[in-house]
């Protein structure tokens, strides 16, 4: 055993060699980074918050938005398609035509809700486009005078003179539907065909109007610009430009956390409307409890609603996704994040489980119709859950409108 | 999509009380942090250290929120009581209905005479009405319209709000309304003391502009020199708090204006006699003609823009000479001199009042920042607290008993001006309007159109449209410097 003296000898001897003195000193200088590194690591970990929230928010505002509306527009054109050609030749195999059409249609258009702010809340796209209810004696009054000759009717003067109650995805249905199924094509008056033209054509007007809000009417492709101008519908700028860039000057969102608590909470608030109507509609017997009335879509209506939210959560269409909120949900909590997207297939799966609520009745059916409630409220308590990690994030900014954010 | 937009707001508000509920376990996932965030949290989300001034609505009358959802939201007061936020959310239903004339519909009973088809057609996402060119266009356009005798007299059978619609085979008062925007060049040449023109930089640049208006198609006699006059709609926010402050408080506020040396001479509304039999005084409309929102903006307006009756309004709303009218040219006036159906039941119109007058004011924002700050200063000093006064503190309001005793922000006086001869419609003198939350309209409605007939595009322009007993402040306006001027418009925005 060599004595304590030697010891210290050895040790000095040790410093003394130039690896073992280069070791402590880069050892020495990895101590005193890391702490000066350690308060850092707050901000470098909001920043790369940050830039994920912005690659997230960009792609809410191409493939959810603005995708979603350009899909809209393709199936209202094609509406107005299919019913040019009904009119043109009024035959049964026509308004089937039409009727498939209108559904389709229709069914992209339910998942603009989940992107219901914005210009959707300024200029009430929804209340253009599927105003509901429909005034039935005030369409028949047109309907009479179109064929009295009194009345020339067009896109322009529908949207333009007369109320949004008589026209719109539900008066197109109004006059292709009855009982859930297409009409003869023999019951059908050519001036309800001259009206009907006019109503789809007001709504393909209307929903490219709806995309140029958030495109920006520069961005749309000529031939959709002219068809604008020639609607004298106005010059739009592009609210994507402004929603996915948060606090920067001119944007009228504070914070990246504003622009979340709006997708966020849209999203969630369609989850929540749907839960009730899921028992108001499909536990219903009568058609008339329902929007879709006159074609009885209601559960089609219903799933397409959750679609656009699955849509917005996911970050666009199946086969065309980017970066998305449930990235955002999974980095604060997985368990969440996995929960809500079982929850939604869940709810699509029990809502068609139901079946037709206006046919045989099923002895199952009011069970089946309390499950899907139950599932959709499940999903949504399951989002809520998600929302405030996210949209409070302190690297969101959600107190930036009252406070610098030296201050928190 | 009615019914799923109708429920909407409230969810949002349902969702910031979860958001609250949800804070114990947000602690794990963000570092606590938001315990500080919500440290004053019983009734809202508000973040640590603000100003009175920030609580706009008081702490019971108060959201913190930018979206474009901000003005839809129910006060805490409201929301922290589910039975309230019940009624709020059914209230809320009647506001965004789309009224059809259908009996037998949902939201059936429109007209048989009529403006508008539904609330939020005039109030467009809760907020002030648009300037438009065309006065058909049915989401935004929230003009009401007056045709007068130059002393602003109604000229008989034109009720003060024109109904430009009708059922069929009923004929309207008018078909429709010409609106034409007119330019107007100020003493200045619509240049700033420093020789910059008003809207530097904009593609307006050095323009004012102001509208005249004519009825097409007058169904009843006119005379000579009648006048038609345009008056938009305001956002409805935080009306219930101005229906809780009391009569004696405005009265004091005249009597300080009349005391005080200078042009700035307030007068109250008149007294109005309330179905109670009482008398209250008038604060709501740009002419203080109602005093309370049961008995006026709300409980009027849902029943005479569209006709939609019940017990407490039975009979149409309509001139006998319009009726009259009817039946000379031969229509069965039957239907139209009777009692109306029920159309909207107590219950209803109960939620409807609930929801009225719980909308939220939202916060105050960037209050600290030193140009708002600067701003501020400048407010004071151009006088423009003469007749937008800062602050009041609410009295005792047993309908929704947590707005009484709130000290709130709504820069009125509540007092009528004489606001100068170019402003000059069917009267020449306005109520000072609320300035809480102008600076969300944009936010929340995409415009920025203010002044009794949407004349002013913006702030600047609003300062500049004063005249008459605001003509003082309005010229020391345009005495500062460019640095000011941006200063006093940005403390606008933050209010």
């Amino acid at each position: 055993m060599k004595s304590g003296k030697n010891n210290k000898t050895d040790g000095k001897k040790l410093l003394q060699r130039p690896m073992v003195r280069i070791a402590g000193l880069v050892a020495l200088a990895g101590v005193v980074c890391g702490a000066m590194l350690l308060p850092k690591s707050a901000a470098v970990q909001a920043y790369l918050t940050q830039r994920k929230i912005d690659a997230v928010i960009a792609d809410y505002a191409d493939k959810v938005v603005l995708h979603t509306l350009e899909r809209v527009v393709a199936k209202n054109e094609a509406l107005n398609g299919a019913v040019a050609q009904l009119q043109a030749n009024p035959t049964d195999a026509g308004v089937e035509e039409a009727a498939k059409a209108w559904r389709a249609a229709r069914a992209q258009w339910q998942p603009i809700q989940s992107f219901a702010f914005g210009p959707a809340a300024f200029y009430d796209f929804d209340k253009q486009v599927a105003s509901w209810p429909i005034d039935r004696p005030m369409i028949e009054h047109s309907i009479a005078q179109i064929a009295a000759g009194t009345l020339a009717i067009d896109s322009g003067l529908l949207r333009r003179k007369i109320n949004s109650t008589q026209r719109g995805f539900f008066t197109a249905e109004h006059l292709l539907f009855r009982d859930g199924k297409p009409r003869k094509a023999a019951a059908i008056r050519p001036a309800e065909l001259l009206y009907l033209k006019a109503v789809t054509q007001a709504i393909v007007e209307e929903s490219l109007d709806f995309q140029a809000s958030w495109a920006g009417s520069a961005n749309l492709p000529p031939a959709a610009a002219a068809r604008l101008k020639a609607a004298q519908l106005p010059e739009r700028p592009s609210y994507a430009a402004e929603f996915a860039h948060p606090g920067a000057p001119g944007s009228r969102y504070f914070s990246r956390s504003v622009v979340l608590q709006e997708m966020f909470q849209e999203s969630h608030t369609v989850v929540e409307d749907v839960c009730p109507l899921i028992e108001q509609w499909l536990g219903s017997t009568d058609p008339r409890d329902s929007e879709s009335q006159d074609s009885r879509n209601a559960a089609s209506d219903l799933v397409n609603l959750l679609q656009g939210v699955e849509n917005a959560y996911l970050g666009g269409v199946e086969g065309n996704r980017g970066r998305a909120m449930a990235e955002l949900v999974a980095a604060k909590d997985e368990v969440i994040d996995r929960r809500i997207r079982i929850a939604l297939a869940d709810v699509r799966y029990r809502i068609n489980a139901v079946g037709d609520p206006y046919g045989e009745p099923a002895a199952d059916h009011e069970l089946k119709v309390r499950i899907a409630a139950a599932s959709c409220w499940k999903l949504a308590n399951k989002f809520a859950a998600a929302i405030v990690p996210v949209c409070m994030d302190p690297a969101t900014e959600p107190w930036a409108a009252y406070v610098p954010s030296t201050a928190l | 999509m009615t019914n799923l937009a109708l429920k909407r707001p409230v969810q949002h508000w349902a969702l910031t009380l979860g958001t609250l509920a949800l804070l114990a376990a947000t602690d794990l996932t963000t570092g606590g942090l938001h315990s500080r965030l919500f440290a004053h949290s019983d009734l809202g989300g508000i973040p640590p250290g603000l100003s009175e001034e920030y609580f706009t609505g008081g702490r019971a009358g108060t959201v913190f929120s930018t979206t474009s959802r901000c003005l839809e939201l129910p006060a805490p007061a409201v929301s922290a009581n589910p039975e309230l936020l019940k009624k709020f959310n059914d209230g809320e239903i009647i506001f965004e209905a789309m009224y059809v004339t259908d009996p037998k519909s949902k939201f059936g009973g429109l007209g048989p005479v009529y403006l508008n088809n539904a609330c939020r057609n005039c109030h467009p996402n809760y907020g002030r009405a648009r300037r438009v060119e065309d006065f058909n266009t049915q989401f935004g356009n929230g003009y009401t319209v007056f045709v007068h005798t130059p002393d602003g007299k109604l000229v008989d059978g034109y009720v003060f709000m024109l109904q430009t619609m009708a059922v069929p085979p009923y004929v309207p008062t008018a078909k429709n309304v010409k609106i034409t925007w007119n330019n107007f060049v100020d003493e200045h040449g619509n240049k700033y003391a420093d020789g910059t023109p008003y809207n530097l930089g904009k593609a307006i640049e050095g323009t004012l502009i102001y509208p005249t208006a004519d009825i097409v198609e007058p169904l009843l006699p006119l005379p000579d020199n009648y006048k038609v006059s345009l008056e938009a709609t305001i956002g409805i926010f935080g009306s219930g708090l101005i229906d809780a402050i009391r009569d004696e408080d405005i009265i004091a506020e005249f009597n300080r204006q009349q005391a005080q040396p200078g042009p700035v001479k307030g007068m109250h509304g008149k007294w109005v006699e309330e179905p109670d039999g009482g008398k209250r005084l008038g604060r709501f409309t740009w002419h203080n003609t109602r005093a309370t929102i049961n008995n006026g903006p709300g409980g009027n307006g849902v029943w005479n823009v569209t006709n939609i009756n019940r017990a407490d309004r039975p009979k149409l709303f309509a001139s006998q000479q319009w009726i009259d009218k009817q039946g000379e040219l031969g229509l069965d006036v039957t239907p139209l001199a009777s009692h109306q159906p029920v159309e909207m039941s107590a219950e209803e119109f109960d939620s409807f009042l609930v929801w009225h007058r719980g909308l939220a004011v939202p916060a105050a924002r960037d209050l600290h920042k030193p140009e708002v700050k600067r701003g501020k200063e400048l407010f004071f000093v151009a006088g423009c607290t003469s007749c937008h006064k800062p602050s009041w503190v609410t009295g005792d309001y047993p309908l929704l008993p947590a707005f009484a005793k709130q000290k709130i922000w709504p820069y009125t006086d509540l007092l009528l001006h004489d606001m100068g001869e170019i402003n000059h419609g069917v009267s020449k003198t306005f109520r000072t309007p609320p300035l809480w939350a102008r600076g969300l309209m944009d936010n929340a409605v995409d415009h920025t159109d203010m002044f009794h007939d949407l004349r002013a595009r913006n702030f600047e322009e609003a300062i500049l449209w004063h005249f008459g007993e605001g003509a003082e402040s309005r010229e020391m306006f345009r005495k500062m410097p460019a640095q000011d001027r941006a200063a006093l418009v940005e403390f606008l925005k933050a209010i």
